[in-house]
């Protein structure tokens, strides 16, 4: 995962497949939309007795659930570069996928035409899975039953409801700030995304949701430049809330951060390469326990015995110090929901609890394959996908020490400020992450800046040598990439310590 | 034509509201896939799906919209919030469609076949089962399987604008990939192969992707870190992309005319080695990248970007080349039809040379053989590149064991200028690609 690419190894394996093609079904961002009264879009969803017309088409054939699956998105975004507003973009989306499962085997087929013809016909091809076997369904008498749930989403002030010069201005608030920073910083570049999501989820099992939810984004990246010498920094903010939790000091805040990130890394000297102790930063830092630990837990890798946790539950996998969470029912959180991609409500998950694996990630299907329940982490990025366990808001909770102390009680090592993003190999846990901002500490001391490291190592490892744990949780927003579907995640964590990593620099 | 017709009504509704220009870029395909793990299905999907973009363009001001409903009412609440849009975007000069060109568009790239919607869902099906049992009859160790899979997609762009431009052309790929693990003492293994075509027929066969990933997963099986420093290293054809990347992006020219770059004042200058010769193709016949025209109707054309280590072209749209004061190269590049025009190469690659892998290995003293990026990559900024990789390590010559959890680092214009040998081995398989090649020497961090 990366917070600002969004490009991970099987994506750039899997860009073999498709590969100069732009895919009409590609989407820009993984963005939502707010329900539209205009005659062509469905903000309401689809009637209940087409539902049942399409559940009953799909299970035809056979095959053990069916589900429906209809969304509308509008979404917006606006990006600053060259103190210029570049433009201001907006999309409209819509369509409804079909699913149905018989055994293990998942048909899925959708449609951007809501012509019940046309939804008919993708019912027809997403049943055509069932051949291979399945019981034959009784969804054409299938009672729907609509579902409440929490309201882990609240909105005071729909982002919608705002003028667009006041989203511009935020943009043109944040270029000043970071150009204001320091005369070294030579680029600035803004974007504000917004979106609002309407979707519908049906099922075989009688189950009918409707939700609609917004998620915005302020991101800003800044160049600073010295001769040659050019470092970049990144900070951004994100929330599933309305206009209420746009802070006017926001702008300013996150353009500070940037600019200080790559004004420090200017006077930096190259990395050192080898193993030593490194301290992780809260918030994005956890970043590498979601990609290192997370993807591990996910319950497709674990039925499917490709991950190196598939048989460790109830087992130490990790530094007692070590406390895992999935949870989506933050409030307002940008991994947040009030019910995943399949209508079930979220739900805080321990994954490893004092160094114990305690619990992994379910969607539907490999709940129900692995004899468990879904733990509401079904999520899919738009309809064009099938859904899939994926993290929502995940972080290791906060310790007793102080951040102080962590740097204080390490001899020699490296003080991480700054991850850009990384990637793991799930078979053999194997991680990489590049680090944008980090300084080499000796005698507990920081001494100078260092550029260009990579952290590399094993997630069992790495969880075996935390140790120690600061009180100073804090969080990070990005985007995550899992089976060619970038779905908006958020990951946290104290500072804290690891005994020992191997350090990837130039310097020998 | 119903989709040109369909954007030509909409350039037309948009100049009525007062658009000096404007432009629809309008896709509709059809995409298939089928994944199969341990012999059942775990995903059989198929889709039809359509959306447009449309750039709108008035006093120097952009707005740009998009829809998949193409229902009066949708086309004209997109159209409200574009002309909205564009009056709160600051104007600039170079915010422009581009010329028209008196080129007509080349129609025999064979970009296309029509085959691809005959062969029947079950054969295809069939393949991908097939692919995953020949991986697990390779060898006894070969314990599982993360994914064998079969795709196709078949797409028709169609692009309109206020200057005349009206073209339209298909295209088709197909892919396989495969992902077996291999298993022992305890260890497990994932390894991978992957091929992608224009045509059915020119998919390799099924043996050959089972075979290649089989023998990557038991080869790099039982990986161990070596000690750190700095030797030569061989990127594998399937890896080596990664480093045609840093190059792509440091030639991108947006980057380059803001001075984001380490390529930005290199125009001319030698960054490589005389074996480093990067062509850009959108011309070559069934190439992955190549197009008639590029994603703003620019017609595309070959060109080497670098010739034997000197760098001889940067890629522009029109926007980027009207801010940079030159001319579009045709590289204007749509993820889709829900965004601008970005800029991509079409089908490009590193020009392959004559040797074996092995005579590339043969003169290696001791140096590592990438089979594997786990992660990292270039930094098209400051020009820095480092990655998490996995291979095999060579001693005088010869393979001896595998290597992982090591990190290689450099600066791109240190490895360019260090590419001392190129392989024969070039496959298309996409857009970016080139044959296995050797650096002379790399930073590699283990212990």
């Amino acid at each position: 995962m990366d917070k600002r690419t969004e490009i991970n190894r099987r994506e750039f394996m899997i860009k073999g497949f498709g590969f100069g093609l732009a895919l009409p079904a590609m989407v820009y961002l993984p963005l939502g939309c707010r329900p539209e009264n205009g005659a062509g879009l469905r903000g309401s969803g689809l009637p209940e007795s087409t539902i049942r017309r399409l559940l009953a088409k799909a299970l035809e054939r056979g095959g053990d659930f069916a589900e429906i699956y209809c969304e509308t998105r509008q979404s917006a975004d606006i990006t600053l570069s060259e103190d210029k507003v570049k433009s201001l973009n907006f999309r409209l989306s819509q369509g409804v996928g079909v699913r149905v499962t018989a055994g293990e085997e998942v048909g899925y087929a959708y449609s951007d035409d809501l012509a019940e013809e046309q939804l008919l016909k993708a019912a027809e091809s997403a049943g055509m899975v069932a051949a291979a076997g399945g019981t034959a369904g009784t969804a054409g008498t299938v009672k729907l039953n609509r579902h409440d749930f929490a309201g882990n989403i609240k909105v005071q002030v729909p982002l919608e409801s705002i003028p667009e010069k006041d989203k511009v201005r935020l943009l043109l608030d944040a270029n000043a700030a970071a150009r204001d920073y320091d005369s070294r910083i030579t680029d600035v570049n803004v974007v504000y995304s917004e979106a609002s999501q309407n979707f519908q989820v049906a099922n075989s099992d009688g189950l009918l949701v409707q939700d609609e939810i917004p998620l915005f984004r302020l991101s800003v990246s800044v160049t600073a430049a010295e001769g040659d010498n050019r470092q970049s920094g990144f900070h951004s903010f994100s929330r599933r809330a309305g206009w209420e939790a746009v802070e006017a000091d926001k702008p300013r805040e996150l353009a500070g951060e940037a600019a200080r990130q790559s004004i420090s890394m200017l006077d930096s000297k190259e990395a050192p390469t080898g193993e030593m102790p490194v301290i992780l930063p809260s918030g994005w830092g956890g970043v590498l326990f979601h990609e290192a630990i997370g993807h591990g837990f996910e319950g497709d890798f674990v039925r499917k015995e490709t991950s190196v946790y598939t048989d460790k539950l109830g087992k130490k996998v990790g530094s007692p110090l070590v406390t895992v969470v999935d949870d989506g029912t933050v409030a307002n959180m940008r991994g947040s929901a009030n019910v995943d991609s399949e209508g079930t409500p979220t739900q805080r998950t321990v994954m490893i609890k004092d160094g114990v694996c305690e619990g992994f990630l379910y969607d539907l299907l490999n709940a129900r394959l692995s004899g468990g329940r879904s733990t509401g982490n079904g999520r899919r990025q738009t309809f064009r996908h099938i859904p899939v366990p994926r993290m929502t808001n995940t972080f290791l909770l906060p310790g007793q020490a102080s951040v102080s102390d962590l740097a204080h009680e390490t001899k020699k090592g490296l003080l991480v400020r700054q991850l850009a993003g990384g990637s793991v190999d799930i078979t053999t846990g194997n991680f990489v992450f590049n680090v944008t901002e980090a300084y080499m500490l000796e005698e507990g001391e920081i001494t100078y800046p260092v550029r260009g490291a990579s952290l590399i190592g094993r997630g069992a490892e790495i969880l075996e040598r935390v140790d120690m744990v600061a009180d100073d949780l804090d969080f990070g927003y990005g985007t995550c990439g899992k089976d060619g579907q970038m779905v908006p995640v958020c990951v946290g964590q104290p500072s804290l310590r690891i005994s020992r990593m191997t350090v990837g620099g130039t310097q020998i | 034509m119903e989709d040109l017709d369909l954007a030509a009504d909409l350039v037309r509704r948009a100049k009525a509201r007062g658009a000096d220009q404007a432009e629809v870029y309008l896709t509709r395909g059809a995409e298939f896939t089928v994944e199969i793990a341990r012999g059942k299905i775990q995903e059989l999907k198929q889709a039809a799906s359509k959306g447009l973009g449309i750039r709108l363009f008035r006093g120097s001001h952009m707005g740009f919209v998009s829809s998949t409903d193409f229902s009066t009412s949708s086309l004209e609440t997109i159209l409200d919030h574009g002309f909205a849009g564009l009056e709160l975007s600051t104007p600039e000069k170079a915010n422009r469609l581009p010329e028209l060109s008196r080129e007509s568009p080349p129609d025999d790239l064979e970009l296309y076949d029509p085959s691809i919607a005959e062969v029947p869902t079950e054969k295809k099906i069939a393949l991908a089962r097939e692919m995953e049992e020949l991986a697990f009859q390779y060898d006894q160790r070969i314990t599982n399987s993360h994914q064998s899979g079969y795709s196709d997609v078949v797409v028709r762009s169609s692009i309109v604008n206020s200057e005349g431009l009206s073209v339209s052309w298909e295209e088709s790929s197909v892919g396989m990939n495969i992902y077996p693990m291999a298993e022992a003492n305890g260890e497990k293994q994932m390894g991978g192969a992957w091929a992608a075509a224009r045509f059915f027929d020119d998919l390799p066969p099924t043996s050959e992707l089972a075979e290649q990933a089989a023998e990557r997963a038991l080869k790099l099986l039982g990986g161990r870190k070596v000690k750190s420093g700095s030797v030569p290293v061989i990127f594998d054809w399937q890896v080596g992309a990664i480093i045609l990347g840093g190059l792509l992006a440091g030639i991108n020219g947006e980057r380059v005319y803001r001075n984001q770059s380490f390529l930005s004042d290199k125009l001319g200058q030698r960054i490589g080695s005389e074996t480093f010769t990067v062509i850009d193709d959108g011309r070559r016949k069934r190439g992955p990248g190549s197009a008639p025209v590029d994603g703003e109707g620019v017609p595309t054309n070959r060109k080497a970007v670098v010739d034997q280590g000197v760098l001889t072209s940067f890629l522009y749209n029109s926007y980027t080349a009207h801010k940079a004061g030159t001319d579009s190269t045709g590289n204007a590049a749509r993820t889709g039809y829900s965004s601008l025009p970005g800029i991509s190469g079409l089908t490009f690659y590193l020009e392959p040379g004559t040797e074996s892998v092995e005579s590339l290995l043969a003169d290696v003293d001791r140096g590592l053989w990438v089979w594997d990026v786990v992660g990292g990559g270039p930094d098209p900024v400051s020009g820095d590149f480092s990655a998490g990789v996995a291979g095999i390590w060579i001693e005088k010559g010869v393979p001896t064991h595998p290597v992982s959890q090591v990190t290689i680092a450099g600066r791109l214009t240190d490895i360019f200028q260090g590419i001392d040998g190129a392989a024969s081995d070039l496959k298309l398989y996409s857009s970016v690609a080139c044959p296995s090649f050797r650096v002379n020497r790399m930073t590699l961090s283990g212990t």
